[in-house]
């Protein structure tokens, strides 16, 4: 136990010491937040009523799929990954350290845009914290299992910037989260219904669980699970 | 210590290894030697537990090579290893010993050279202070068995040399040590015995000196003129070719009969002689011959 529990701490601490880290997971969320919230409060005063989950699942987004993706690929690197099999330094503990890191640091912005938020621009608090964190958990693991995917498929930085915007920016986009999600039209629509942030934002934004999006994130989580498992299979059994 | 028997790999069409048998001693240092592309870091990381094999069997000391590293008893120089940019290497070391369950060396960082840089980031350490690093996290958990890949290719003269130091002691202190480097000198004044690998297979094995003495019979006398000369055929030297300085090499079997002969024709027909040299092969010619061979083959 007391390996996997230094290399989560290492890995936090490395991750503290990168400025990509700092630049993705803290300052533009939180910059984003200021600047959406100013504008969005004054401009359509009914966004207070979504503000918190919209910021929230933005940060996440961001902060999952490219920060913390960034900061694995290094260790998927054959070099890297060779270095620490060979000194019989298991690779799931790189991914699981990485998962909890993410965690960490996307969990200190959320609480940060759930207390200040309120009191700079006046937005409505979650009708329900249990759904709501119900929702954000069920959210934050699988986007936090796809930003750990996507290094795994890309074999370099370029590739992973595009892997990682072509999953950022629908659902930015197509997530419900910047335009109410019923106004997209028909195709858009399908594609924002298969992205994580879109359920997160349905069910963050009720009272009570909404069973069906609820289920849609659960059933993210094994599919994640097993694809990275497959990925890091066929990375490790051989580096030819 | 290790057995390696009937080891085949490939990689789609291309066959890597051709049937490897090797058998280690304890305390050996062990060179593998070959061309680029002779499949010596796909045989070393067979042994080392990062490849698959498709066919064959390696013993390290009674268990599989996966075992052996799960076990701690290799130890592990890649050729080309790396860590995080921001990693240093007290994280690196810490990181590498909480794995093994034990206290975290510093002492090797510091047997090392690497006490100052301790807390500096992967990415600000010089090329030697890499390999010196990887060196010391590869001896962290006290290993029985050290795999070196081209453990000094790019260090500068310096570091080189006291890599060599580094190495003789361990050997001193009972390491056994599989070593593949494309320095000849460096194979041949570090390892007991030394394995060339041509196209997938060990085409030669033995001591340096023995694999040099195969050839001990044949001498290479190098003569330079004042003036270009159309040289006869010698009974007792093969002309074996011209070096860049102008230089007429011969290959003889019978170095005194043949020097006699060269220096007989010198003086019948009153040559200037300017320089007169015999040599035996080196390990390293000795190797580019073996390498022709298969290549003839």
């Amino acid at each position: 136990m007391k390996p996997w529990l230094y290399t989560i701490y290492l890995k936090t601490r490395l991750d503290w010491r990168s400025s990509e880290i700092w630049i993705t997971h803290f300052l533009v969320p939180i910059i984003f937040f200021f600047v959406v919230g100013a504008v969005f409060t004054a401009v359509m005063p009914e966004t207070e009523e979504t503000l918190i989950p919209t910021m929230v699942i933005f940060t996440a987004t961001m902060g999952a799929l490219i920060g913390t993706s960034g900061t694995l690929l290094p260790y998927t690197e054959t070099p890297t990954r060779k270095s620490l099999k060979a000194a019989g330094i298991p690779f799931s503990s790189i991914l699981l350290s990485t998962f909890v890191a993410g965690l960490i640091n996307l969990l200190i912005v959320t609480f940060f845009i759930l207390f200040v938020a309120p009191l700079a621009f006046n937005a409505a608090h979650p009708q329900s914290y249990a759904v709501f964190f119900g929702g954000y958990f069920l959210f934050l693991a699988p986007t936090l299992l796809v930003g750990i995917l996507l290094p795994l498929l890309a074999k370099d930085a370029s590739r992973l910037t595009i892997y990682s915007q072509a999953v950022f920016l629908p659902s930015m986009l197509l997530s419900g989260i910047m335009f109410p999600f019923e106004m997209l039209p028909g195709a858009l629509s399908a594609i924002g219904y298969i992205l994580p942030a879109t359920h997160a934002m349905m069910i963050m934004t009720e009272d009570a669980f909404p069973i069906v999006n609820l289920l849609v994130l659960l059933g993210f989580i094994p599919a994640l699970l097993l694809l990275i498992g497959w990925r890091m299979h066929r990375l490790l059994l051989d580096e030819g | 210590m290790i057995k390696v028997e009937g080891l085949h790999k490939s990689y789609g069409a291309n066959h890597v290894l051709r049937g490897i048998d090797l058998a280690l001693e304890k305390n050996e240092i062990f060179g593998l030697l070959g061309p680029n592309g002779a499949g010596k870091t796909t045989m070393l990381e067979i042994m080392e537990g990062l490849r698959t094999r498709e066919e064959g069997h390696i013993d390290i000391m009674g268990h599989t090579p996966a075992e052996a590293v799960r076990k701690g008893i290799l130890g592990v120089q890649l050729q080309s290893s790396s860590l995080p940019e921001v990693m240093t290497p007290l994280d690196a070391m810490t990181l590498f010993c909480r794995w093994r369950n034990q206290e975290v060396r510093t002492d090797l960082l510091s047997r090392f050279g690497l006490e100052k840089e301790m807390k500096k980031p992967y990415k600000h350490l010089s090329m030697g202070q890499k390999r010196r690093l990887h060196l010391a996290l590869a001896l962290a958990h006290e290993p029985g068995i050290l795999f070196l890949d081209e453990p000094t290719a790019g260090l500068d003269v310096e570091a080189r040399v006291a890599l060599h130091e580094d190495i003789k002691n361990m050997k001193k202190k009972g390491l056994t040590m599989v070593l593949a480097s494309h320095d000849m000198a460096e194979v041949e004044s570090l390892c007991d015995r030394v394995g060339i690998l041509v196209s997938g297979r060990i085409k030669k094995i033995g001591s340096p000196r023995a694999i040099v003495d195969e050839v001990a019979g044949e001498t290479i006398i190098r003569v330079k003129l004042a003036t270009p000369h159309e040289w006869p055929v010698f009974t007792h030297a093969e002309r074996h070719g011209e070096s860049a300085e102008g230089h007429v090499e011969w290959q003889t079997e019978d170095a005194l009969e043949g020097l006699l002969e060269i220096l007989g024709h010198i003086k019948k027909n009153d040559l200037a002689l300017l320089d007169i040299t015999l040599k035996k092969q080196t390990l390293e010619e000795r190797f580019i011959a073996i390498a022709k061979e298969d290549d003839a083959e």
